[in-house]
């Protein structure tokens, strides 16, 4: 289980959260650091796209060897909304810049929805890995009768 | 606020309340010790799935080893 949770934890977060790491990093350095900054960037909206993906092709996994299940196709659907009211934001944020009035009041309020969403789904997809490592990586059934 | 915030933040609520019910039946299901369930369900398909292969690994030896072709046309 531990294996399954380590790699989640630094290929997929940490990853996902390095694009957002870098750009505000850059700001940072640059001396021009602003919550504007990171109201405009799309990266938060990008990490829990990313999330979500990943644990809902991880899912995939189990799919067919486990039958069907409630709880698990209640994640994938709860994932797959995720996934895409991240991408309707990731919208609203282009349409903001690109057709509207680029307020600075709607993209912080924007933000505060992408921080919410992108918490929540981690937290969603911590658990499907959490299950799924108790699953896939988890000791033996005959071997524990044994 | 214009429709479209209104819009996104009753999305954002309604997907906060799926969420937070989908997190709660996850979290019922570790206590629970349901992955002991799948890992039964998971085992048994991968011991079906290998014993699947295995009998057609035979069936392959069985009907392409040239060795046993000239012996059965010999015989």
């Amino acid at each position: 289980m531990g294996k399954r949770m380590i790699r989640w934890i630094t290929y997929n977060l940490a990853f996902a959260l390095l694009p957002l790491l870098a750009a505000v990093t850059m700001q940072m350095l640059n001396g021009t650091l602003t919550t504007q900054f990171v109201a405009n960037s799309p990266e938060l909206l990008f990490f829990a796209l990313m999330v979500s993906a990943t644990a809902m092709g991880d899912i995939s996994e189990i799919t067919t060897a486990i039958g069907e299940d409630i709880r698990i196709r209640i994640s994938w659907s709860c994932l797959f909304f995720g996934a895409v009211w991240s991408a309707i934001l990731y919208g609203a944020l282009l349409y903001d810049s690109i057709i509207g009035p680029n307020s600075a009041s709607f993209q912080q309020r924007l933000l505060t929805l992408s921080i919410f969403v992108a918490t929540l789904l981690f937290i969603v997809s911590t658990f499907v890995e959490v299950i799924l490592a108790r699953t896939i990586d988890g000791d033996s059934i005959t071997e524990v009768e044994q | 606020m214009s429709l479209l915030e209104t819009i996104l933040i009753g999305g954002t609520v309604a997907f906060a309340l799926y969420a937070v019910g989908t997190t709660a039946l996850l979290a019922h299901a570790i206590l629970q010790h349901r992955d002991k369930v799948y890992r039964e369900r998971y085992e048994r398909f991968l011991q079906t799935r290998s014993r699947v292969l295995d009998e057609l690994d035979r069936q392959r030896a069985a009907h392409g080893s040239p060795r046993k072709k000239g012996t059965d046309s010999k015989g």
